[in-house]
């Protein structure tokens, strides 16, 4: 525990301290009210969609191209499909609009009025298209695992992404997250830089913050933990320096907590 | 001469004002001396105290000042490499960093037998009315090779700076850095908010979280004082004073700071200004708050800005000699035609972009023009009729650059690029290049956004406008570097742009 600053367990701490980051910026009158409404109707699809049994239950016996075949015959994997399809839409909904509400700001406090809303959006569908693409690319593997094995999957990448959170690239690619890109202030041209902004951004946070992510996932996306990953990665995206002792333990943690419930 | 503390306030000393090896520098020079010899992980040792600016492990100027059995301190996480800079809280950082220092100094003048009264003296270089023929000269205490017992100067002895020229004055040999009235100028002084939005001009900077030039706000906004006088003045000095890790190595950085710590002052004490009352800037929250230093005797000790407004409380305990402005700061003032604060918030509304540039543009060349193309759809602005936008801004936005960079300085619509100052109502500011490297930084260090200038072009637009230079279709603006640039230097940036409001 000596690594870990006492600054670290201050912040920790601190009352309210997380909603002055990204959750207090939504509600500032700056006109980014649906950003904050988009956010709370994916959080609202993510706890609703708890209790159906979720993702984890889908399958059950045999070898995974079995399990699928035999539900494509049974007309079950289309719905499924569906199912995690709007799952991820949730959750992409619920998470990126306030870890992207800063990029958001530059973009349009540097577009003409005209172009504005338009380069926004563009920006902000390749952001959250690289989380969406890449949740639905990691959904389908974990569709096909035994639930047995659920657990164990979950605990060993809550590890890992502990593990992530201490290496060179994981700050890297978090820097990355906060990188400006010039950007025209009107036309075709702006909607195609703001695009092209939002992708690269989405990838880098994707990087940053995917492992932990891909961890809650694999847990079989319980609210409790899609909330603490997110609350990770507002707390990331919004202060300099985050601690990522105190990060990475949270994060492996929670895989302990996962092997002890067994 | 040191002056007496009264009522348990020090007096911070106008540096021109003091004689010939005055008690307040010669103190000073034997203090540093004494400071420079401390092992590395003594709190108070001189580089400890430049390591709090900033520090990179393995960086190289500072690693070669490393002694034999020097370490690098488990505390350095904690209380390394935090200077705050281009945002809100650059003042009241730096307000503490050399409050600190000070209490350190007075204690190992005192332990040499000297003066518990000492305060450090500031370098008002502003100055055009009691120094003016000598205010932007360094002092010659500062470039000469030895005290006056014949020993050498800590001042200057293995200090790096830029070349200068010696100049005569009546104190001796001072050192001419080719500090510019250009780089003094205090248009800042004339801003009535302390912080603004990031397109708009302010005192004291946007609003920033935690902001060691990493940007991890990508709204970042630098304040007018960091950016002139304070960027100038590192970068004319050059050496140390030109990055974040060493520029607390020389001596002229603790005065040149006490000099912003007045200006600050200053402005504060102007009708109509106030400090922000946001509790997020007076009592911030988060893991790199309140700030964290060590006093004299060691012990860590924890400040907040709301803590340091009032210099002549404790901790520190401090007036300036002089809280005048100069005569210039008035003209300014008057031709920017800035409204007075109704609030120490400014108002609501941010600044409407209404022209911008081209995107990535090379700053290299010793001189750039720019044309600005004015949206046909953006507000026409005429600041001799009543209504419609009051104010201009100029941002130069993402400056990025490597190697030794030099100043610009920035005109609107030169009828002749190759005499700039033939028309001195043209010229509009300066891009000082004080931080831009660490800024630009990517990787693990950074986001590597580079910095973003605000100049207000109000002024100039004005005059443009009586002489019947402004078709409000374009604008075309020139940078022109302070020397020619150092071959091999880069610099660019992301886009030119106006805004109004």
């Amino acid at each position: 525990m000596a690594f870990i600053a006492p600054q670290t367990f201050r912040a920790v701490a601190s009352v309210g301290f997380l909603a002055r980051l990204g959750l207090g910026r939504l509600w500032r009158p700056r006109g980014e009210w649906w950003i904050g409404a988009v956010s709370l109707a994916g959080w609202a699809g993510l706890i609703a969609a708890q209790g159906d049994g979720g993702v984890a239950g889908l399958c059950s016996g045999g070898g995974w191209v079995g399990r699928l075949a035999g539900e494509w015959r049974a007309g079950l994997l289309a719905p499924r499909l569906i199912g995690s399809a709007a799952m991820t839409l949730a959750m992409v909904a619920a998470m990126t609009p306030p870890l992207a509400i800063d990029s958001l700001r530059v973009v349009a406090l540097r577009s003409f009025p005209k172009w504005r809303v338009r380069t926004q959006a563009a920006w902000f569908a390749a952001y959250a298209g690289v989380w969406a693409a890449a949740t639905m690319l990691a959904e389908l593997p974990l569709m096909a695992l035994p639930p047995p094995l659920r657990p164990h999957l979950a605990a060993a990448a809550f590890l890992a992404a502990a593990l992530w959170q201490l290496t060179p690239a994981k700050r890297r690619a978090l820097n990355a997250c906060h990188k400006a890109r010039p950007l025209p202030a009107g036309g075709p041209r702006a909607v195609a830089a703001g695009a092209g902004w939002g992708a690269r951004v989405g990838a880098a946070c994707l990087a940053a913050c995917g492992p932990m992510m891909l961890a809650a996932m694999a847990a079989s996306w319980p609210a409790a933990a899609m909330a603490g990953v997110f609350a990770l990665a507002l707390y990331e995206r919004y202060v300099a320096r985050p601690p990522f002792a105190a990060t990475a333990l949270a994060l492996a943690a929670a895989g302990g907590l996962i092997v002890a419930a067994g | 001469m040191v002056i007496p503390v009264k009522n348990g306030v020090h007096t911070r000393e106008d540096l021109w004002s003091l004689d010939v090896w005055d008690p307040t520098l010669l103190w000073y020079a034997k203090a540093m001396g004494a400071m420079f010899a401390r092992p590395l992980q003594d709190p108070s040792s001189w580089r400890y105290q430049a390591a709090i600016h900033g520090y990179i492990p393995g960086e190289p100027d500072l690693q070669a000042l490393l002694k034999p059995g020097d370490q690098i301190p488990a505390d350095s996480g904690t209380y390394w490499a935090q200077c705050q800079h281009h945002g809100w809280f650059f003042l009241p950082w730096h307000r503490g960093y050399l409050g600190y220092f000070e209490r350190i100094v007075r204690k190992t003048i005192v332990g040499l037998g000297g003066p518990a009264d000492w305060a450090l003296p500031y370098w008002n270089y502003s100055d055009t009315q009691h120094n003016a023929a000598v205010a932007r000269l360094v002092r010659p205490e500062f470039v000469a090779h030895a005290l006056p017992d014949g020993s050498p100067n800590p001042f200057s002895h293995g200090v790096q700076r830029s070349p200068f020229n010696l100049v005569h004055t009546p104190k001796g040999q001072a050192g001419d850095f080719n500090v510019g009235s250009k780089d003094v100028r205090l248009k800042c002084l004339t801003y009535p908010h302390f912080y603004d939005h990031a397109s708009a001009s302010s005192f004291g900077g946007g609003i920033t979280a935690f902001n060691h030039g990493e940007s991890p706000n990508d709204t970042s906004a630098e304040g007018s004082v960091e950016k002139t006088p304070h960027d100038n003045i590192h970068g004319d000095i050059g050496g140390w004073m030109d990055s974040f890790e060493t520029a607390g190595l020389d001596p002229l950085f603790w005065m040149h700071h006490c000099n912003i710590d007045r200006l600050w002052s200053v402005w504060a004490a102007a009708a109509g200004h106030s400090n922000p009352a946001d509790a997020a800037w007076l009592n911030p929250a988060g893991p790199h708050f309140p700030y964290r230093f060590r006093d004299e005797n060691g012990v860590s000790q924890t400040f907040t800005p709301q803590s340091v407004l009032n210099t002549e409380a404790s901790p520190f305990a401090y007036r300036f000699q002089d809280l005048n402005a100069p005569p210039h700061v008035a003209v300014l003032a008057a031709k920017l035609q800035i409204p007075p604060a109704v609030s120490p918030a400014p108002p609501p509304q941010a600044p409407r972009l209404a022209a911008a540039s081209d995107t990535d543009i090379d700053l290299s060349p010793e001189q750039v023009s720019v044309g600005l193309p004015i949206d046909d759809a953006a507000p026409t602005i005429n600041l001799a009729a009543a209504g419609g936008p009051r104010q201009a801004y100029l941002n130069v936005e993402n400056v990025v650059g490597a190697g030794k960079l030099e100043t610009r300085y920035v005109y609107l619509n030169l009828p002749d690029a190759t005499a700039p100052d033939q028309d001195p109502d043209l010229y509009l500011g300066s891009l000082p290049m004080f931080g831009v490297r660490e800024m630009s930084r990517g990787g693990a260090a950074g986001a590597g956004n580079g910095k973003s200038f605000v100049l207000n072009a109000t002024d100039v637009i004005a005059h443009l406008q009586q002489t019947g230079h402004w078709d409000g279709k374009e604008v075309r603006v020139y940078l022109i570097a302070k020397n020619p640039p150092a071959p091999g230097s880069k610099l660019t940036a992301g886009r030119l742009s106006l805004y109004y409001r």
